[in-house]
């Protein structure tokens, strides 16, 4: 289903009093998301790499996403272009980096600490080196960052960009897009969505002025 | 395409480990390390990680020990075809300032080597400045023969193959550490691991031809009368 045919089915199970704007789509949206991020940490506890069916590729259409040194650090870091859904793995909602086309160079996932002693480690000393002018079979690390990804990674590696792909909330995606809804979780998700907004009790619809309804 | 060569990046093996065992990518950084711990035991007590590199020396005599040097074999030039090994001199004084060498012991020479008994080219082992002082071959290229670490920084660090299942059993064993797997799972690993190591060393025994050649060697043929 698309993003808005998911939210018109949502709408139209729930009860006719949209008049006062009750079931804004905004909040309707907002629901489904909550409900959806619930339905994505399901399935992060029952295996990790299965999240990799709703994930998101950017940076795969041509179009690598840029990495670029930090000028006060001079690490290098990728602006991430869309939110993400925070899970408590190192990959986080990024759960795959790679260069823009398939090769021999790999992204791994690291803690912020271990990506500050890397230098020092033979994971880092031997992450792969120049052999004639071309990277071979080079280890990359990455470390998913609140708004950003930073990468230690060869220069050369980073001039060439990378792709991730990434598990988005419900509410980053466009209308006509397709959302995968977590696995056999249909009628569950739709419930939960439907009653949390059925809580919300309904307004004052009558005009009398008075202190109670 | 499948990777079927004999020698495979240390990155790969590791790569194939994570796969095989269906582990999380997040721990490829600890496996890794772990991995080159095990490579580095291996290369000291079970495959021999011999290297040969020509090397150059340097004007003032000193070649710097490779990263990956563990333990010394020899340094030698080579001429026609064959190595021409150096001699230790243990009394070689080095200067403080490490680059003023003594003059050579002898002005003329023959041939490379040794010749008449007369030693004409010498070195001294400085390991802990990781250095090796040649009097007699500044500014040439040598051969220098080294157990190496088996971890090469400089290009992509290359193991041989067959040791894979050791360094899978030793990855499980780091494996069970990091999860805190119950003391009776670890040694059963620990066991896997040693198992491996000692079928890894098996390999490196001489060949039957070998031995065959070796005991010929110690005979001397004559006519049977």
């Amino acid at each position: 289903m698309t993003k808005a045919e998911i939210i018109s089915f949502v709408r139209n199970n729930l009860k006719k009093v949209d008049k006062t704007n009750k079931y804004h789509p905004v909040v309707v949206e907002k629901a489904i998301t909550m409900a959806f991020n619930q339905g994505y940490s399901d399935i992060f506890d029952k295996d990790p790499r299965e999240l990799d069916n709703y994930t998101r590729t950017y940076g795969g259409s041509g179009s690598p996403l840029t990495v670029t040194a930090n000028p006060n650090t001079g690490i290098y870091e990728t602006t991430l272009p869309v939110p993400y859904i925070p899970f408590s793995d190192k990959n986080s909602g990024i759960r795959n980096v790679a260069t823009p086309t398939v090769t021999t160079t790999k992204f791994y996932p690291v803690t912020k600490r271990e990506f500050e002693i890397l230098a020092g480690t033979m994971a880092g000393e031997l992450a792969g080196s120049s052999i004639g002018g071309a990277y071979d079979h080079v280890r990359c690390y990455y470390v998913v960052r609140l708004d950003k990804v930073e990468y230690f990674v060869p220069s050369t590696v980073a001039s060439n960009g990378v792709r991730m792909d990434i598990v988005i909330p419900f509410d980053q995606y466009s209308s006509d897009d397709v959302v995968n809804i977590p696995y056999a979780k249909d009628m569950q998700l739709m419930a939960a969505v439907i009653e949390l907004l059925r809580t919300v009790p309904p307004v004052d619809l009558k005009d009398n002025n008075a202190d109670t309804e | 395409m499948a990777d079927t060569s004999a020698i495979i990046p240390l990155s790969k093996l590791v790569d194939r480990f994570v796969f095989k065992y269906k582990l999380p990518d997040q721990d490829y950084a600890l496996y890794f390390e772990h991995a080159a711990d095990c490579i580095r035991e291996l290369s000291i007590h079970a495959i021999s990680q011999y290297r040969d590199v020509e090397i150059a020396v340097s004007s003032l005599g000193v070649i710097s020990m490779p990263s990956d040097m563990l333990d010394f074999i020899g340094v030698a030039l080579s001429y026609k075809g064959n190595v021409w090994y150096f001699t230790e001199n243990q009394y070689m004084i080095i200067q403080a300032s490490d680059s003023v060498m003594p003059t050579d012991y002898d002005t003329y020479w023959y041939s490379y080597g040794t010749t008449g008994a007369k030693n004409l080219y010498y070195f001294k082992l400085d390991w802990e400045g990781r250095e090796i002082h040649i009097d007699g071959a500044e500014g040439e290229n040598v051969r220098l023969q080294y157990i190496s670490s088996g971890l090469d920084t400089a290009a992509t660090c290359q193991v041989p193959i067959i040791v894979t299942p050791a360094v899978d059993a030793y990855l499980r064993w780091a494996q069970g550490e990091i999860d805190g797997e119950s003391i009776n799972e670890q040694l059963k690993r620990k066991r896997t691991y040693e198992e491996q190591f000692r079928l890894l060393k098996l390999q490196s025994l001489p060949s039957l031809k070998d031995i065959r050649d070796y005991f010929l060697g110690m005979t001397t043929q004559s006519a049977l009368r």
